[in-house]
C-alpha cells in the first residue's frame, strides 16, 4: 500500500499560520487557494452576488491535488475528524493531459461530505486513472483544523478497496428531503379528502406574478432554468430581468463552459454583479497557450455589452484574465467593486483607456500588477475603500502608501498579507496613521526589520475606528511595542499576534483585559503564553475566541 | 394589553392581541389611520380569510411576536439564505392547499415574516425538480407545443446539464 500524505511545504508551514500553499511529498503538489477563515469577517471579505445560490455545503476554497503522472490512485484517506468537522465539503477528480494541458473528459465528483447519503467509512473508490483532484473545503467548518495536513491518497491493490457507489449529482439542498416528506404526507391527505384535491388543481394559479417571483427569487440558477420549462407563464416570470442581475456561478465551476456562456449570453446581457470565480472548465494550468478560444470570446464579449451597467465583477482563480479581457474590464465605467485574485495571466492594463472611475473595492492580490498600473488605478478611483494586494512582492509599500494617502484618503481597509517582506519599513507603516478611516490593517508577514518608530503605536493612536489587526511574523516585536496597541486598541474586534515570540503574558493579560471589543485573538507560536494560563482566559472570556497552539519549536 | 377582534370570512370572530394585530402591515395601518386603538367592541372583517387559515397566521404571529422587524438592507443577505427555523418548518408542514393559501393571507395581510418564510418553503418544493415534476407537484398543464417546449428546454439545458 501506497500512502501519498499531503502535508504542509515546510517553507510555508514556518511562514504561514493559515497555511496557504500544499504540496504531496514525492508524488504530486498542491496549490491552495485560500482566502483564509480570517479574511471571512474583514470588510473587503465579498459578499455573495447572488444569495439564492445556495450552496449547502457551502465550500468557501479549494485545493488542487496534481499527480505529475496519471495515477491509479484508487482510494484516499481522510481524518475521522475532518469528516466530523465537514471541513471536507467536496472532492472531485479528473484526468489530465499533461502535453495539451486539458482535462479529458469531465470532473467527477467523488465525495460529498456532509450529505446523508454519502458512504460512511473511510474509503471511497476512485474512478478512474487520475491525475489531478479538487478538494473543496469550508474552513468556517474546520476553525479548529486549521491546516489539512491530515489528509491522505491511498493507493491500494483494487480488490483491498471497498466499493462505494459514486455519487454523480449535488443534491441541491438539505431541505428538499423534507420537502419529498411533504410530498408523500400529502399525497395520503389526497386520498382521504377528493374535495381538497380539486382546490389544489387551480392553487398555483391563483398566485400572483407578484408572489411567484418572490417565490422564484429564492430559487438557484438551475431551478430558475426548469421553472423556465413548465409553462408559458412560469416561463415568462422565470425570464424576469430582476433574477438575471446578479449572478454566482462560482457553485457551477464544474459545469460552466463555452457552451453554457453562449447560452446564458442572452441573461447576461443585463448582468450588474458577475461572479466567474474558479470558472475554468477546459483547464487547470495557469498558463497563458492553452485557452479555450471560443470560452475567452464570448468572456469578452459579455463583458463588453455589460460595460455599461456592470457594477461588481469578480474573476478570482479565473485563468482568463488575459489582456484582452483587461481591456475589456478598463473599459466598464461604472464598476465598484472589482475582484481579481490570483490571475497571473495578464499582461497589462491599457491605461490610457482606463474609465473606470468608481471604485470602492479592489483585490488584485496574487496578480502581477505592476507599481505604475497600481497607481495609476488608485488616482483614477478617489472613493476606493477596501484595497487588497496580498502576495505582491513586486510593489514596495512607501510608494502605494502615499498614493493611497494622497489620492485615497477614505481607505478602510487595507489588505497585503505576505507583500513586503524583510524591509526595513517601520518608518513608512507610521503613516498609516494619516488613513484615519481605517479599520482594517493586514500587514501579516510584512514586518519591518528594524523598528527605529513605534509605528504601532502611532497607527492604533491614529486609526481611531481599527477594528482588525494582522501583525503576524513581526517577529522582533517586544512587549514595549505592543503595549500600546494593546491597551490604545479600543475598537479592536480581531487580533492578529500570532508568531510574535518576544511578547510576554503580560500583553496576553492587557489584551483580554482592555480590550472591551476584542472577540477573536490569534496567539499561535507564542512561545512564553502557557496552555493553562491561555485556557483560563478562555473560561473567564466566553465571548472570545482565542487561537493558540503549543508549538515549542 | 387591550385587544381587538378579527372576523374571517366564515364569520368566526378572534380576538387578539393590539400588538400581535400590528405585526400585520395591513392592519396596522388600518388601525392608526383610522384611530381604532381604543374601540374594543370594533370587529374587523377579513373577507379574504377563513377561519383555518386565519388560525394558523395568528398562531404564527403570536410565536414571531419578539423578532425584530425585517430591514432592507442590500449588505445583509444572510436572513435569507438562512435556513428555515425548527419552528416554522414544522408549523409548515402542512398540505399544499394550505401552504398557499398561507401565502395569499400572508400577502394580503402584509406580513413580511410569514410571507418570506412560506414563499421560501415553496422554493425548496420546487429545487432540485424536472420541469415534470414540478408540473406534477403543482398540478400545473404543460401548455407548449411539442416543438416550443423542445426550443425551450435547449435554451435552459445549460444550467441544469445532469
Amino acid at each position: 500500500m501506497l500512502i501519498y500524505t499531503v502535508c504542509c511545504h515546510q517553507k510555508f508551514l514556518t511562514r504561514n499560520p493559515d497555511c496557504r500553499e500544499y504540496r504531496i511529498l514525492w508524488h504530486g503538489t498542491i496549490t491552495e487557494k485560500n482566502y483564509g477563515l480570517w479574511s471571512e469577517g474583514s470588510l473587503h471579505a465579498q459578499k455573495p452576488y447572488r444569495y439564492q445560490d445556495i450552496d449547502p455545503f457551502g465550500a468557501t476554497d479549494f485545493v488542487n491535488v496534481k499527480f505529475y503522472k496519471p495515477t491509479a490512485a484508487n482510494g484516499f484517506m481522510l481524518d475521522k475528524s475532518w469528516i466530523a468537522a465537514n471541513v471536507i465539503v467536496r472532492i472531485w477528480v479528473a484526468s489530465v493531459n499533461y502535453q495539451t494541458k486539458k482535462i479529458s473528459g469531465k470532473w467527477k465528483l467523488l465525495y460529498l461530505g456532509p450529505h446523508p447519503k454519502a458512504p460512511k467509512g473511510l474509503f471511497y473508490q476512485f474512478p478512474d486513472l487520475i491525475n489531478v483532484m479538487r478538494i473543496e473545503f469550508n474552513n468556517k467548518l474546520g476553525k479548529h483544523f486549521p491546516k489539512l495536513a491530515h489528509f491522505q491518497v491511498v493507493t491500494t491493490d483494487l480488490e483491498l478497496v471497498l466499493t462505494m457507489p459514486l455519487i454523480v449529482d449535488i443534491p441541491s439542498n438539505h431541505v428538499m428531503y423534507n420537502g419529498a416528506r411533504r410530498l408523500t404526507y400529502k399525497k395520503i391527505r389526497k386520498k382521504k379528502s377528493e374535495g381538497k384535491l380539486k382546490k389544489k388543481k387551480n392553487v398555483v394559479k391563483t398566485l400572483s406574478t407578484e408572489i411567484l417571483l418572490k417565490i422564484f427569487d429564492y430559487l438557484d440558477l438551475v431551478s430558475l432554468s426548469r421553472c423556465a420549462q413548465v409553462n408559458k407563464r412560469w416561463n415568462a416570470i422565470a425570464n424576469d430581468e430582476s433574477f438575471y442581475q446578479e449572478i454566482d456561478l462560482k457553485m457551477y465551476w464544474n459545469k460552466v463552459n463555452s457552451d453554457t456562456l453562449s447560452k446564458l449570453k442572452k441573461n447576461l446581457g443585463r448582468v450588474k454583479k458577475l461572479d466567474m470565480t474558479w470558472c475554468n472548465q477546459d483547464r487547470i494550468e495557469f498558463r497563458i497557450n492553452n485557452l479555450c478560444e471560443d470560452f475567452h470570446n464570448l468572456l469578452v464579449s459579455i463583458l463588453g455589452n455589460t460595460k455599461d451597467t456592470l457594477t461588481h465583477l469578480c474573476l478570482d482563480h479565473n485563468v482568463y484574465v488575459t489582456i484582452r479581457v483587461v481591456e475589456v474590464i478598463a473599459s466598464c465605467s461604472n464598476l465598484q467593486e472589482l475582484r481579481l485574485r490570483n490571475t497571473y495571466n495578464w499582461v497589462g492594463w491599457k491605461l490610457e483607456n482606463l474609465s473606470i472611475t468608481k471604485l470602492k473595492t479592489l483585490d488584485v492580490s496574487m496578480t502581477n500588477v505592476t507599481e505604475k498600473e497600481l497607481i495609476t488605478i488608485l488616482k483614477n478611483n478617489p472613493n476606493l475603500e477596501h484595497l487588497v494586494i496580498d502576495y505582491c512582492r513586486q510593489l514596495t509599500c512607501g510608494i502605494i502608501l502615499d498614493t493611497v494617502i494622497t489620492h485615497n484618503p477614505n481607505l478602510k481597509a487595507w489588505s497585503s498579507w505576505d507583500a513586503f517582506e524583510d524591509q526595513d519599513n517601520s518608518k513608512i507603516y507610521a503613516r498609516f496613521g494619516e488613513l484615519v478611516h481605517l479599520e482594517d490593517l493586514d500587514l501579516g508577514l510584512c514586518a519591518p526589520t528594524t523598528y527605529k518608530i513605534h509605528c504601532l503605536e502611532i497607527i492604533v493612536t491614529k486609526c481611531k475606528k481599527l477594528k482588525r489587526l494582522i501583525v503576524t511574523s513581526w517577529k522582533l516585536i517586544k512587549d514595549q511595542e505592543m503595549l500600546p496597541v494593546v491597551i490604545e486598541g479600543k475598537e479592536l474586534i480581531q487580533l492578529n499576534i500570532a508568531r510574535l515570540y518576544k511578547l510576554t503574558p503580560l500583553i496576553l493579560s492587557v489584551a483580554v483585559d482592555s480590550l472591551p471589543n476584542l472577540r477573536y485573538l490569534n496567539i499561535q507560536h507564542c512561545c512564553e503564553f502557557s496552555n493553562e494560563l491561555v485556557e483560563r482566559y478562555i473560561k473567564k472570556y466566553p465571548n472570545l475566541e482565542i487561537t493558540y497552539k503549543a508549538d515549542k519549536k | 394589553m387591550p385587544q381587538i377582534k378579527l372576523q374571517s370570512s366564515d364569520g368566526e370572530v378572534f380576538p387578539i392581541d393590539v400588538e400581535i394585530a400590528k405585526m400585520s402591515t395591513t392592519l396596522k395601518t388600518m388601525l392608526e389611520d383610522l384611530g381604532m386603538e381604543d374601540d374594543d367592541d370594533e370587529i374587523v372583517p377579513l373577507p379574504n380569510v377563513n377561519a383555518a387559515i386565519l388560525r394558523k397566521v395568528l398562531e404564527w404571529c403570536t410565536a414571531h411576536r419578539h423578532d425584530p422587524p425585517i430591514v432592507d438592507d442590500p449588505n445583509i443577505l444572510d436572513t435569507r439564505t438562512n435556513n428555515i427555523t425548527c419552528w416554522d418548518a414544522e408549523f409548515l408542514k402542512v398540505d399544499q392547499g394550505t401552504l398557499f393559501e398561507l401565502i395569499l393571507a400572508a400577502n394580503y395581510l402584509d406580513i413580511r415574516g410569514l410571507l418570506d418564510v412560506a414563499c421560501k418553503s415553496v422554493a425548496t418544493l420546487i429545487s432540485g425538480k424536472t420541469p415534470e415534476d414540478i408540473r406534477k407537484t403543482f398540478n400545473i398543464k404543460n401548455d407548449f407545443t411539442p416543438e416550443e417546449e423542445e426550443e425551450i428546454r435547449k435554451e435552459n439545458e445549460c444550467c441544469a446539464e445532469k
